[in-house]
Parts: structure tokens; C-alpha cells; sequence
């Protein structure tokens, strides 16, 4: 083969080729005159606190206590149409300073085919004034968010549990809510779960014991009455021989297969 | 000149017609219905609290089972969310693009189909539900040669498909196509000049294009009033921009109506799917997975992204925290749920029977309804 | 696209035609071939990438635990430990795998273990199809290694007809010959 070509000398640090320059991070202002939401935004300015863009959609934050007046001036403006209105719990959020919890608002125009978002923050016990008022399919929505997170909604006709059972004591979506759920009482199968732990969740609102169900720990508790279930109970389940016992004398003749 | 004697009485979870467990609990004057509120939440099995402590690739299979009998499209809503805010939908390969238009609209004529079969035989016609599965068993078939499942399929990830078509897959969907609109004659034949059948649906549950907006009804119930928009031609995503296809609308917002627009949407999706094989063919076989990292690690961000499932508009809202590889919290916003609020308003002043058949026509599955 | 309304002439109302048409339907198909199988004599055979009951291979496990991470519900158990073994005048730290267990009642089959796998061929599959996994005992289907590795060698229920006797049909055969 030929000598390579010389090697070109170390370049100083170019500029990157033809790489777009990142656009300017968009003001608060900018994103409210956007063209979807100038008109809306420009009956209720004040209401407005705050503004976001990421992956193209646009996020307004409101002010709790005039959100039914921002949310009619958005209707009255095109979007006639309430997506969906969903609770977040920010309570374990990195960096997160503010109220504990946020109601969100998906908004959609038929006319400019375009999505909002209204935010607004809360706390546990400060209700938020219910938007039924304004979209009828809202009804629903804040009866599952009040189950799911607590969030109290004033003036709605109706609130009241909608997927957990009326009496349930807890609301499960918040962070602080064990995934595996909460007590109430080994009643079904006392001798496999002890008292505290269990599969019938909910009432006492007391944590469960430390049984992780889905992990197989209910084993050293017992193993299922079979009587129950049927079939005659079946002794303790034998150590089936193990290909490669833990003494490392054994070992290597099985391992040097790999 | 009569009293009315109101009864109380339990249209409970474990009943035939309410397709899942759904209770409705009617005040009803005679066979009268004065009142009727639905009680949900029998089947909640707390899927949004799992998305928080799974990552987002285990997330996937938990989709399938909230509207269990259309599950590629949940899959597809919550893939194309995440990669929404991953900001990566433009890379996903073009093959991948098809075979999930593919897969959706197979499982959207499998999901209309079960709908067909369910209202039908609730409202009397058993025979239809016969035939209806036997063209719902070959397309379960197809799922099982694509993806290994018949009803929970899993069948997308996140940046693309887990697999490409068997060999002969798509002779077999061509195969199918070319049989399945005869298949729809064959129901409407049954169906849709029935006397009786007219006598169940006209006029039953009249939904006006204004209510429907108002309390946020998506899907075949909302074309059934009229208002044309469907988000596969609103807000097109995957390749339905260069698909041609027409939204069938009703017009007087009953149950025939309802009835006619989910025959119609069969065969349109039977349409799409004449189209898609011959485009997937020029694509290169294997290029399925757009190149983007295992692990993922979205940004702090959070965005809302809706498809057209066969029940309405399915929606997730993910928000992202931008350090673990776990949703912060992603809400779905089911196109059931939404659509059965409107149901204490739709049976006000029908028969017991005509609830029945509203149920059926407003397609509901509580796994949806419940997550 | 508006839907057709059908306009019904009152000929077709008077000589009860809609009725008639139905009965037609129904008097067709009363003599096509029947599509259902009669199961357990004749058993459908699913097609190849059907996700039925595991398979493990303890040769080809390198005790990586990705399968377990990817599980969604976590119910893959793996104990590992590390040994160094002499391997001529090297010494070889490997992985020794002691436990894998899996907790067969809570799996949902999705087989995002198998795509986790990282060896080629893959350690732990699932394209066995088997979907006749019931048992009469819970705590039969909590599965280890041995039971994983040799599935094929458990003790079956009687009662059933013998493999033999079992017709197997082929799914795909309904999907191009459907029911003409």
C-alpha cells in the first residue's frame, strides 16, 4: 500500500458544521402570545401566572381560585372541548418548592385543531373551584381525582368516591400511599397472614405488616390450607437436588462447560 | 292520575349485559327509567399506581390489560407517548410506522367486531355473535403468528416493533381483507334492514352533536351525532397521512346510528389494511427499531398524547421527573370512561331493555373504565 | 362520508323480506363446514412465536440477572455467587448461578425476559407451546431450576386423551381457507 496521506495537522476547535443554533429558550410572554392561545389568554392576562412549551405543547399556569373564569374564557374562546383533567402529587418530585399537588387541564379546540394545557397548584385541604360548571364531562374526572389524590373540588354536585369503595380511608395515588396496599385485617386466611397484613385492604387505614405478597414472603407463614382450596394437603416441599451444590469442591465440573 | 311507584332496584356487576362489572342502579317507575347512575369501580386494579414504580418498557404489558380487547392500540397510545416526550417520533423507521397502522387497525376491526357480537346478542340477535368470532378467531390467529398472544399482545416498544411479520404473514392479512368485506355483507344482512332490529335501536338513546361535545364523547358515539373529526385524520400519527380512508358520521345520533358508523369503520379499517400491505412490501425487511438508548431516561417534561383506539380517543399523560427511569405519574385518560358518564342522560325516560342496549352502544370495557 | 340509510320499500315491509334475508343468511351457513375444534381430541397447535411455558438452560445462563430486571412484576428469584475457578494458569472469576425460581402463578407471559436475554440462543424462552399449565396445587407453580430445565418430565394428569389420540390442528389453515 501507498504511505498513508499525511495526517492533517490537529485542528483548532471548529465550529460544528451547519449545526442549527438551538432557538432561544421562549419567555413567558412569548408563549402567551402564541397564535393558539393569544385570544384566550388575552381576556383573563392577570389569571395567567406562568407559561411552558416542551414537545411542542404549550402549558399555562393559572390561578387556583379564578381557574373557573380562565377555563370559561378558554370555551368561550374555541376550546369547547375538555380532554381530560388529571391530579400529580409532587410531593417526591426532585427540586420541587411549591404547593404539593396539581391539577391539570387538557384543552382542545375544534376550530384551530390545537391542544392547551391549564395548570393549577394545590394544596390537601385548599379545595379548587369544580369546572362542571363550565364542561359537564368534568364531572367524573374530579370524583377521580378526589378518590385517587384527596384534591378537594368546591361547588361540584357530586363528590364522592368513584373507583374506591365509599369508606375507604386513604387515597391511593399519593406518594405516600404503600403500592402494596393497607391493612385491614388477616379476617380471610388468619393463619397465613398475621394481624395487620393481608389481602382485604383499606378500612383501618393502618400500613400493612411487612408481608411483600408478590415476592413469595407469605411462605413463612404457612403454606395455603389445601383443605381449603382441594386436594389433600401436600407435605413441605422438598429440596430438589441442585445441579451445582455451593461447596466449591464440586464445582468446576460443571461450570467448565460454560 | 297515578302514583308513581319508584323501585329501586340493581342492575348489579355480575350480570350478562353490562359487559364487565359494572353496576347501574336504577330508579325505574314500571319498566320506566326515571334515574340510572353507574357505580364503577369493581374491576380498579390501581395500573396508573403501578406505572410509577415500573419502568417505562415493563410498563408495556400493563397497557394491554386495561381496554383488554383492543390492546395494540393501548400499547401503540403509550409507546407514542413516551416517545413524544423522548422527542423521538421522527426516527422511528417507516416499516415500524406500517406494521403498527397494521396491527391497530386489525385490532380495531377484532374490537368492533366483539362489539357487534356483545350488542347484538344482548339485545336478542345471538346469531351474529357466532359469525362475528369466527372472523375474530383469524385475526387472533394473525396476532399469535405476529407476536406469540392472542389478547394481550405487547406487540410494540418503545422506538419500534420487537419483531418483524413471519414469512407469509402478509399474504395471510391479504387473504383475510379479501374475504372480510363479504363478511360484513353477511351481518348487515342479518342486521341492519332487520324490522326488529329497527325497532330496538331508532330513536334509543339520542345523543345531540352539542352534548356530545359538552360532556366529552369520543369516538363511533360522537360520529354517530355527526360531528365529523376523527384523530386519525385530525391529528394523523404513524403513516395515516398518506392512507386515504372516509370517517363515516351519523346523523340522527341513535343507536342505528352508532350501529351503522362501527359497520362502516370496519370497512374502512379493511380499506387501510388493503393499502398498508403493498406499502410495507417496498420497505426493507428488518429495519424496526429506531436507535435509540436501552435505558430510558426521559427528560423533565411532561406531555399528553392521544390516539384513535376503537372506543374513542385514548390519551396518556406522562410526567416525567427527568432522574429515574420510572414514570412520575402517567394518567390515562380511557375513552370509556368518559363516554359512560353520558349514560345517565341517555337513558332518562327509556325501558330497562333500551339500557341495555345503550351499554352496548356506547362500548364500554371496564378494564378501561377501572384501570 | 355519510352512512347509508336503507330506504325499504313497501313491498320488502309487507312480505316480511328483511326477515326472509336473514333466514337466508342463517340457512347458508347452516351448511358450511363447522369451524369449531373439538377440544381436548383434537388441540390447536399454536404457531411458532406463541409465548407459552418457559424453558431454561442452565448451560447457557450467565447469571446476569437481566431477566429479572426486566420482569415487570418481579418474580424471576436469582441467587448468584461469585467463584474463581483454576482454569490451567488462569484464574477465572465466574458467576455461579445457585437459585432461579420462577413464580410461574403471577406470570403474565409478555416474554420481556426472553428479550432481555442477552446470550444467543437465548437462556430462558418461552416458546414451548404449552398453554396447558393447570395444576391442582398452588404451590405447584412456583417452578425452580430443575422443574424449568425439564418441564417435559413432570408428571401429567390422567384422564386425558394420549398424546396420540390428540389431533393436532394447525392454526393458520383457518386464516386463508376461513370458512368457504
Amino acid at each position: 500500500m501507498s504511505e498513508l496521506p499525511p495526517t492533517p495537522p490537529p485542528a483548532a476547535p471548529a465550529a460544528p458544521p451547519a449545526a442549527p443554533a438551538a432557538p432561544p429558550a421562549k419567555t413567558v410572554d412569548d408563549i402567551k402570545r402564541d397564535p393558539i392561545v393569544a385570544s384566550a389568554v388575552a381576556r383573563v392576562n392577570d389569571a395567567i401566572l406562568d407559561a411552558k412549551e416542551f414537545a411542542g405543547e404549550i402549558t399555562l399556569f393559572a390561578d387556583r381560585d379564578r381557574i373557573v373564569e380562565v377555563c370559561r374564557a378558554f370555551k368561550d374562546d374555541g376550546f369547547v372541548y375538555l380532554v381530560d383533567l388529571a391530579g400529580v402529587d409532587y410531593s417526591k418530585f426532585p427540586n420541587h418548592s411549591g404547593l404539593r399537588f396539581s391539577v391539570a387541564y387538557m384543552l382542545y379546540s375544534f376550530q384551530k385543531n390545537a391542544r392547551v394545557r391549564l395548570r393549577v397548584w394545590t394544596d390537601a385541604d385548599t379545595p379548587v373551584p369544580s369546572v362542571t360548571g363550565v364542561w359537564k364531562t368534568a364531572n367524573w374526572h374530579e370524583r377521580e381525582t378526589f378518590d385517587m389524590l384527596g384534591i378537594q373540588f368546591s361547588g361540584h354536585p357530586n363528590l364522592e368516591r368513584i373507583l374506591m369503595w365509599e369508606g375507604f380511608n386513604g387515597h391511593p395515588l399519593r406518594k405516600d400511599f404503600p403500592i402494596r396496599g393497607i391493612d385491614t385485617g388477616a379476617r380471610i386466611y388468619p393463619e397465613v397472614f398475621p394481624e395487620g397484613g393481608g389481602p382485604k385492604a383499606g378500612s383501618t387505614g393502618k400500613p400493612a405488616n411487612d408481608v411483600n405478597v408478590y415476592k413469595g414472603e407469605w411462605k413463612k407463614y404457612g403454606t395455603w390450607p389445601a383443605a381449603q382450596i382441594g386436594g389433600a394437603p401436600k407435605p413441605a416441599v422438598a429440596a430438589a437436588p441442585k445441579p451445582a451444590p455451593k461447596p466449591v469442591a464440586a464445582a468446576p465440573a460443571v461450570e467448565e462447560g460454560e | 292520575m297515578f302514583d308513581v311507584h319508584e323501585m329501586e332496584v340493581n342492575f348489579g356487576p355480575q350480570h350478562p349485559s353490562t359487559h364487565g362489572v359494572l353496576r347501574v342502579l336504577l330508579k325505574i317507575d314500571g319498566e320506566r327509567i326515571i334515574e340510572a347512575k353507574p357505580i364503577i369501580g369493581y374491576l380498579h386494579r390501581g395500573t396508573e399506581k403501578l406505572f410509577e414504580h415500573m419502568a417505562y418498557p415493563q410498563c408495556i404489558p400493563h397497557t394491554d390489560r386495561m381496554d383488554y380487547v383492543a390492546s395494540a392500540t393501548n400499547n401503540l397510545g403509550f409507546v407514542e407517548a413516551v416517545e413524544k416526550i423522548l422527542g423521538v417520533t421522527k426516527l422511528i423507521p417507516r416499516r415500524a410506522q406500517i406494521l403498527r397502522v397494521i396491527l391497530s387497525e386489525l385490532q380495531r376491526i377484532s374490537s368492533h367486531l366483539l362489539w357487534l357480537a356483545t350488542h347484538a346478542i344482548d339485545i336478542g340477535a345471538m346469531t351474529p355473535f357466532f359469525y362475528c368470532f369466527r372472523e375474530r378467531e383469524q385475526i387472533l390467529d394473525l396476532f399469535e403468528a405476529y407476536c406469540g398472544a392472542r389478547l394481550t399482545l405487547n406487540c410494540m416498544r418503545i422506538g419500534g416493533m420487537p419483531e418483524d411479520a413471519p414469512h407469509g404473514w402478509l399474504d395471510e392479512i391479504e387473504a383475510f381483507c379479501a374475504k372480510f368485506d363479504a363478511a360484513v355483507d353477511e351481518y348487515e344482512s342479518l342486521l341492519t334492514t332487520n324490522r326488529i332490529w329497527k325497532r330496538r335501536t331508532v330513536g334509543i338513546g339520542v345523543l345531540s352533536p352539542e352534548d356530545a361535545i359538552e360532556w366529552g364523547i369520543t369516538g363511533p358515539p360522537l360520529r354517530g351525532s355527526g360531528v365529523e373529526w376523527d384523530l386519525r385524520r385530525a391529528q394523523p400519527y404513524e403513516c395515516y397521512p398518506e392512507l386515504e380512508f372516509d370517517i363515516p358520521i351519523g346523523r340522527n345520533g341513535d343507536t342505528y346510528d352508532r350501529y351503522l358508523c362501527r359497520m362502516a369503520e370496519m370497512r374502512q379499517s379493511n380499506r387501510i389494511l388493503k393499502q398498508c400491505i403493498p406499502l410495507i412490501k417496498q420497505t426493507t425487511p428488518g429495519d424496526l427499531k429506531a436507535k435509540i438508548s436501552k435505558v430510558i431516561r426521559p427528560p423533565e417534561g411532561e406531555v399528553y398524547h392521544s390516539i384513535e383506539a376503537p372506543k374513542g380517543e385514548l390519551g396518556y399523560y406522562i410526567v416525567s421527573d427527568g432522574k429515574t427511569q420510572n414514570a412520575y405519574r402517567c394518567h390515562v385518560r380511557p375513552p370509556s370512561f368518559v363516554n359512560l358518564q353520558a349514560l345517565p342522560m341517555l337513558a332518562k325516560g327509556h325501558l330497562v331493555s333500551d339500557l341495555v342496549a345503550l351499554i352496548g352502544t356506547i362500548d364500554i370495557v371496564l378494564g378501561e373504565v377501572d384501570r | 362520508m355519510q352512512v347509508e340509510y336503507a330506504k325499504a320499500k313497501w313491498s320488502e315491509k309487507f312480505l316480511v323480506l328483511d326477515l326472509l334475508e336473514g333466514l337466508k343468511t342463517t340457512l347458508r351457513e347452516l351448511f358450511k363446514p363447522k369451524v369449531t375444534i373439538r377440544y381436548p381430541e383434537e388441540r390447536m397447535e399454536p404457531a411458532d412465536r406463541f409465548r407459552g411455558m418457559f424453558k431454561f438452560s442452565y448451560d447457557r445462563c450467565i447469571a446476569c440477572k437481566l431477566c429479572a430486571v426486566a420482569c415487570p412484576i418481579d418474580i424471576i428469584y436469582i441467587d448468584v455467587h461469585d467463584e474463581i475457578i483454576q482454569e490451567g494458569e488462569k484464574k477465572k472469576k465466574v458467576k455461579v448461578l445457585d437459585r432461579y425460581d420462577i413464580d410461574v402463578k403471577r406470570c403474565m407471559f409478555c416474554s420481556l425476559c426472553e428479550e432481555a436475554c442477552p446470550t444467543k440462543p437465548k437462556s430462558i424462552w418461552l416458546t414451548t407451546k404449552t398453554y396447558e399449565l393447570a395444576t391442582y396445587d398452588r404451590n405447584d407453580l412456583y417452578f425452580n431450576m430443575q422443574e424449568l430445565e425439564y418441564w417435559d418430565d413432570r408428571p401429567k394428569f390422567t384422564g386425558l386423551p394420549e398424546d396420540d389420540d390428540v389431533k393436532r390442528i394447525k392454526g393458520q389453515k383457518q386464516i386463508a381457507g376461513g370458512t368457504e
